[in-house]
């Protein structure tokens, strides 16, 4: 007689079904945090909802929102890095450096100043799998050592550039309206980042490398190589954020970036990607990058001191994790 | 039926502990066979023998009509030697079907290595079924499902691809008495399809349900090697709990 198996999990009751379906998108938190920052922002000041203040969310949402793939995809994979917010001062002071102070090719220039981000995320990423020390150690230690030596390089002292190139057109000029090709590369970087995690091999690999390595590696995935990989993702897209911006304001200053870590965990955490590795989403740190924008853009309309920012940032991330913490409860009980 | 896996007088040393000494015993195509012995008896050594963690001192190993000296799992497993860990052999957070082709991903040519989604579902799917799981999708996170469920599938799986000889240890371990029924069935649906199983459980009671030879180890020597119809419940109890 051969025994037949019922997974009974999977057969519930239709209503049952509907709300766990709901309840298991990731991004419900987020959504609904634009949402109602949407709203309060606009009784309160109904500038907030014009064709300008799109154009200057979308803006700092896209800087933001392009770091945070790379820092979701990195966290889903199992990892951390603090290291961005240094490099996106890094880089761009040493394109700047190469391009306006010693008159090299402009193209050739940003490879090289991209260089030193991969360098730095290999480095992360071999001593974080190799040396078995925690990213979140390594990261901080690389994210001084850039920080210190940008700064003794410089003196302290900003790069400007005010001459006009097509590459950095490309990169961080306007497209109309206010809206710069930053929120192009934005979209791009969001499509492809969505693209690999759902739908390529190495997303499938880089969700279980995370959600549990050593099944992973009883699988035969090579956990890490994923981890180092993803950590120079993560570096250089960080690396080229900063390139991007030095090509919108015209200016790189070497005390950049310092937070920017945390603005873009916080982003990728608010949109639903677990510290703990093995969940998380794209799309949900782009709407977390999104809610960023509008809160930066919402405050700045009600004309409240920027300092207010920092408060509402934490106390929107705390509500967040906490509502996603609940959600998650709801559809793991329904699940079981 | 032919013999899968034939050991010939293993022994293990490890500096001078003697771990393992003077195993004999065949496995046939299709058996399942317990190892059975308390704490400390060789049981976990000769696993790790048999899938390739180490290489024993002494003695002949033969798989599948040829003789094998394992240098590694990875070895043992393109064999056809695979080994399956309660709490090992899923990623709870991956949905059914990824799990399954975990590692064995089919995907469309070119750099990318896009998934073929539609395609793993159905095999997926179809592979379960085969092996007397039903299930309306494969959709469903694997953290959803339950112990015995689990413990299922990666037998399942385990067996999908061309696993000639499986090695569960301890796949009962916290399950209900139900579930405990059901991870038993699919043992011996696999091992209808010609699988062989060894079992490496300390509930007697459980898998005298199940298995067709009992080998019992003691302090590393193989003290009996039974058939089902030559031994009872009472007597493989009593060999491992020393009254003998």
């Amino acid at each position: 007689m051969t025994g037949k198996i019922q997974l009974q999990t999977l057969s519930g009751p239709k209503g049952l079904r509907w709300s766990r379906t709901l309840f298991s998108v990731k991004e419900l938190g987020v959504i609904g945090g634009i949402v109602l920052a949407a709203v309060i922002f606009t009784v309160l000041n109904p500038q907030f909802l014009s064709m300008t203040e799109a154009a200057s969310i979308i803006t700092s949402a896209a800087e933001i929102g392009i770091i945070a793939i790379g820092i979701t995809i990195l966290m889903i994979s199992g990892e951390f890095d603090l290291s961005v917010g240094s490099i996106y001062a890094l880089c761009p002071t040493i394109w700047a450096y190469l391009f306006v102070q010693q008159h090299w090719n402009i193209w050739l220039s940003l490879v090289c100043a991209l260089i030193p981000a991969a360098l730095t995320g290999l480095a992360n990423g071999l001593i974080v799998t190799r040396f078995h020390v925690n990213s979140f150690i390594v990261t901080l230690g690389t994210q001084m050592w850039w920080r210190g030596i940008v700064l003794v390089a410089t003196g302290g002292y900003p790069i400007s550039y005010f001459g006009s190139s097509k590459l950095m057109h490309v990169l961080g000029g306007e497209v109309a309206g206010g809206l710069h090709f930053t929120a192009v590369w934005f979209v791009v970087a969001a499509v492809l980042g969505w693209f690999v995690l759902n739908k390529t091999k190495f997303g499938n690999w880089c969700f279980a490398s995370g959600g549990k390595p050593d099944a992973a590696r009883a699988m035969g995935i090579p956990v890490t190589r994923v981890k180092v990989v993803n950590f120079c993702i993560s570096a250089l897209l960080a690396g080229l954020v900063g390139c991007m911006d030095l090509a919108r304001l015209n200016s790189v200053s070497p005390a950049q970036g310092q937070g920017l870590e945390l603005t873009v965990i916080v982003a990728a955490v608010i949109g639903g990607t677990a510290l703990a590795g093995g969940i998380g989403s794209v799309v949900g740190s782009c709407l977390g990058a999104l809610l960023m924008g509008m809160i930066t853009s919402g405050l700045i309309l009600m004309g409240a001191p920027s300092y207010w920012y920092t408060s509402f940032v934490g106390l929107i991330l705390i509500i967040a994790v906490m509502f996603n913490v609940r959600v998650s409860r709801i559809s793991k009980s329904r699940g079981a | 039926m032919g013999d899968i896996l034939q050991l010939s007088n293993i022994q293990k040393r490890f500096g001078t502990v003697q771990a393992l000494r003077d195993v004999n015993f065949t496995i046939a195509q299709g058996e399942i066979v317990a190892l059975i012995g308390d704490n400390g008896a060789g049981k976990s050594t000769l696993i790790k023998i048999i899938s390739g963690y180490h290489a024993p001192s002494e003695g002949r190993m033969v798989f599948d009509g040829r003789e094998v000296h394992l240098r590694s799992p990875n070895e043992a497993r393109s064999l056809g030697i695979e080994t399956v860990y309660q709490d090992l052999a899923l990623v709870e957070n991956l949905s059914l079907w990824r799990n399954f082709f975990l590692g064995k991903e089919r995907t469309s040519a070119g750099w990318l290595n896009v998934l073929r989604r539609e395609e793993m579902e159905e095999a997926c799917m179809e592979a379960l079924a085969d092996m007397g799981i039903r299930l309306r999708s494969t959709r469903e996170e694997v953290g959803h499902m339950s112990g015995g469920e689990r413990q299922a599938v990666a037998i399942a799986r385990a067996a999908y691809f061309g696993a000639k000889l499986l090695i569960l240890d301890e796949p009962t371990a916290a399950l209900s008495v139900k579930e405990t029924e059901r991870v038993f069935e699919i043992v011996k649906e696999v091992s209808r399809k010609g699988v062989s199983v060894i079992l490496i459980m300390h509930n007697l009671g459980q898998v005298y349900q199940v298995a067709d030879r009992f080998v019992v180890l003691e302090r590393g020597v193989q003290i009996g090697n039974f058939t089902r119809d030559q031994t009872t419940l009472d007597a493989i109890t009593q060999m491992v709990v020393g009254v003998h």
